[in-house]
């Protein structure tokens, strides 16, 4: 019997090939035998293995490529949602805007903010309205949400506003439920938060009182909202208010423009009296 | 001889598996290159015809099983090997090197033809291609399969060839 597999390996390529066949035809004859599909059910499962890392690997290479392509579908996505976003916000603002003109009893002129400058005590804004529109030095801007601040120089297009959060701003005002008056100034610290001075420790103010604008304003209407006192500290013959201001300056966009309605000839005689309240200090801004 | 034996048959299941999910994937014209056909050629033509058989035999049972048909893949694997081991290249010839590279793109080509029209006929026992389309085919194929054995020829096997 080994002489026989001897001479079998060693010297017989066609039995060789004769046995192979064989069992080559065997496997095509039992391709259907419940071993052999056992078998081949355990090939297919190691071929989607396989299958699965090779897909993997060429996920992972191609990752580079589809995150840059996903990085330019979400700035398109993020600009697109930038623009509609700024579209709303603007139709939102400019509805309130336009529902406070309609139900306001003075002309009020509608306006956007082309420049800012809020990085020092001399915060500027500048608006795009002008003489042609009918503005003029001296007028107050506001927003629905209170005052901004005063029209301090016109050219053709465009006026220059010193807002409420100038350091040489001021303007006379007065809290609703005790009808306390005092001059609101800002000290050139946290950008929301005015000072309110002048106001005498017999005077009866609260936290949480709303600020108007007084009758005594030489440029603002009375009663345009400033803010909300948050804190009263008695000094030594006047009270320390900080007043929390309505108009958020960092995300202003459209104000509008009250048109003046002080009698000159009163801010003429006030001036003339030497007065160190709003009738002063507001002549004295750039 | 021992160890060769057992690199080879690395590198057969290696190259099986290449075969099935790389190589099967690079379709020119509706066919592709065999990388495997190429291996036992080279096997045959360098160890002889009984072991280019059972390189063969090997190769096929493995494609087989990674393809879902172990008959016919160890069948036309299996013939293969034995038709290149006729252009088989003793240790002790004396043959030119042109000689030896001449019969081992013989080698490749025979056994290319031949596992490619056994294999297109058995596969398509029952619902035969019209004989255009199965010399296309066969022929394409077994272009591809040469230019597959060109390159391998001169990464590889020339120095183990022209060496042997």
């Amino acid at each position: 019997m080994p002489k026989f597999f001897k001479f079998f390996i060693n010297n017989n390529a066609y039995l060789l090939l004769l046995l192979y066949c064989g069992i080559a035809g065997l496997l095509i004859r039992f391709e259907d035998a419940y071993s052999l599909k056992s078998l081949m059910s355990r090939g297919t499962e190691l071929r989607a293995a396989l299958s699965q890392g090779l897909s993997d690997i060429s996920l992972y290479i191609n990752l580079k490529k589809e995150n840059e392509k996903l990085t330019l579908q979400n700035s398109a996505l993020l600009a697109d949602v930038i623009v509609k976003g700024n579209a709303l916000r603007d139709t939102a603002t400019v509805n309130r805007a336009v529902q406070f003109m309609e139900n306001s009893p003075v002309k009020l002129i509608p306006a956007r903010v082309v420049e800012r400058r809020f990085n020092t005590r001399e915060n500027v804004l500048i608006i795009n309205a002008g003489s042609r529109q009918g503005i003029e030095k001296d007028m107050a801007v506001l927003t629905p949400d209170g005052l901004v601040g005063r029209v301090i120089e016109v050219s053709y297009n465009y006026a220059k506003v010193m807002p409420v959060i100038h350091s040489e701003f001021s303007v006379s005002v007065v809290s609703d439920s005790n009808n306390t008056h005092g001059i609101l100034s800002w000290n050139g610290g946290e950008e929301q938060t005015a000072q309110m001075h002048y106001v005498p420790l017999s005077s009866t103010i609260h936290e949480s009182e709303k600020i108007y604008t007084a009758d005594f304003s030489t440029f603002a209407l009375q009663g345009i909202p400033i803010g909300k006192v948050v804190e009263v500290i008695p000094e030594k013959q006047f009270y320390k208010i900080n007043v929390r201001l309505g108009v958020n300056f960092s995300t202003l966009t459209y104000v509008l423009v009250a048109e003046k309605t002080t009698d000159p000839e009163k801010v003429e005689l006030m001036r003339n009296s030497g007065n160190d309240t709003e009738n002063v200090l507001p002549e004295t801004g750039p | 001889m021992f160890k060769n034996i057992i690199t080879d048959t690395l590198l057969l299941i290696a190259l099986c598996i290449l075969q099935q999910y790389v190589v099967s994937r690079l379709v020119i014209f509706g066919v592709f290159p065999d990388i495997v056909t190429v291996f036992i050629a080279f096997t045959s033509i360098r160890y002889g015809q009984k072991q280019g058989t059972t390189y063969g035999f090997v190769a096929g049972i493995a494609t087989g099983i990674l393809s879902g048909n172990v008959g016919i893949e160890t069948l036309s694997k299996t013939i293969e090997g034995f038709v290149a081991g006729y252009f088989h290249i003793p240790e002790d010839s004396h043959a030119s090197s042109r000689q030896k590279k001449q019969m081992y793109y013989k080698g490749v080509l025979l056994a290319c033809l031949t596992g490619r029209i056994l294999y297109t006929f058995m596969l398509n026992v029952l619902s035969l291609p019209t004989t255009l389309h199965m010399a296309y085919s066969i022929g394409l194929a077994t272009l591809l399969t040469m230019v597959v054995a060109a390159f391998a020829y001169q990464m590889f096997f020339k120095k183990i060839i022209v060496n042997n």
